[in-house]
């Protein structure tokens, strides 16, 4: 777990310090450069969110990350309710 | 005149300073929303204040008064002089890095009693490092063009009020601006984009350099002649070697390989078109 700059030890903050002009700071790769422009151009946000889900009774119960809300197999993204259902075939 | 007291504006978060750590140790590992933490960040520590010799400064004065005004032109000297721009510059940039932080310490700006002080001292050498890198960049490219024989007038980055100026260089007519990492296009709003092009460049994490690339108005391509094929989302190309066009905010962009762009600016010149 990263310290923030005002938890961390002197040590600690005097090691980042030495790291200051190693990296150019606002380096960007041509994968993030092009999601932010597909974001941008597309004019919404985009994120992925990881769900698990377990099988009970033959019904997913899904386990979502803090800050989503699911309940059973229905998954609540802002106005979107998603059911997700589970089937062998 | 050392520091007295500095109160951080309101709103500066953990996510915030943890973006600030990441920029510093791993940039490239930084995902869109710790970027816009670190840009948030930023902006916030722009705007904390700092009492020192008695006058209650923002940070981002006590920036331009004690830091860009003592060290920039000195830098920027030694940039414009040197023969690899590149590998010289960025040892240079490490040993103004170094200087800058043995004044926090001689004059008392960063102290240990002072917790607060941290966060004047990350501001100021991330903000620096950031200005260096950005000059650096530019007198590299500067000194691409004028080494391939294209016409251009660039603004004198000797002086601190063109260094401000509103596009960074113009040629035949066209004004534009370089920007040495691609985040400006997503930070800025897009009555931002003024410019006519964008030089500027991503990092290739394979080959571990920097890649130059040009995004320019699709009606100044389509002035020198050059093809596109539209970007079609999710999917992108891998480099810019096929001219790509997209829509953004009510304008059409084209993002084209550096080397490409110059051979058609090159042969626009010489035709005297």
């Amino acid at each position: 777990m990263q310290k923030t700059i005002d938890a961390m030890s002197e040590r600690e903050f005097e090691n980042i310090l030495d790291q200051i002009g190693e990296n150019d700071p606002d380096m960007m790769s041509l994968p993030d450069f092009m999601e932010s422009l597909w974001m941008l151009c597309s004019k919404k946000a985009t994120k992925v969110i990881e769900l698990k889900a377990k099988l009970v009774n033959d019904h997913l119960e899904i386990e979502a990350p803090e800050g989503i809300a699911a309940h059973g197999n229905e998954v609540i993204l802002g106005n979107h309710h998603i059911i997700l259902n589970w089937s062998t075939t | 005149m050392p520091v007295k007291s500095i109160k951080l504006a309101a709103g500066l978060t953990e996510n915030h300073q943890l973006a600030l750590l990441k920029s510093v140790t791993s940039p490239l590992a930084l995902n869109l929303e710790e970027r816009q933490h670190l840009w948030n960040g930023i902006d916030l520590l722009r705007s904390s204040r700092v009492v020192v010799d008695e006058q209650n400064l923002s940070f981002a004065k006590i920036f331009e008064l004690f830091i860009d005004g003592a060290y920039t032109e000195k830098f920027i000297d030694a940039v414009l002089t040197s023969k690899q721009i590149y590998n010289e510059s960025r040892k240079h940039k490490k040993k103004v890095v170094a200087e800058i932080r043995a004044r926090f310490a001689k004059e008392q700006w960063f102290r240990q009693d002072l917790p607060e002080s941290r966060f004047l001292i990350a501001f100021c050498l991330y903000w620096w490092s950031s200005l260096a890198t950005g000059y650096i960049f530019e007198a590299e490219v500067f000194r691409d063009l004028q080494n391939s024989g294209i016409t251009f007038q660039a603004h004198d980055l000797h002086r601190r009020v063109e260094r401000f100026s509103f596009a960074d260089l113009t040629i035949s007519n066209w004004q534009g601006d370089v920007k040495s990492s691609t985040y400006f296009f997503y930070v800025a709003r897009s009555s931002d984009l003024l410019h006519d092009f964008y030089i500027t460049r991503y990092f290739d994490e394979i080959g571990r350099r920097y890649i130059w690339f040009v995004m320019l108005r699709l009606e100044n391509w389509n002035q020198l002649d050059g093809e596109t094929q539209p970007m079609i989302f999710p999917n992108w190309p891998e480099d810019f070697l096929q001219p790509v066009s997209f829509d953004f905010s009510d304008n059409k962009w084209v993002a084209v390989t550096y080397e490409v762009w110059k051979s058609k600016v090159l042969t626009f010149q010489e035709e005297g078109v």
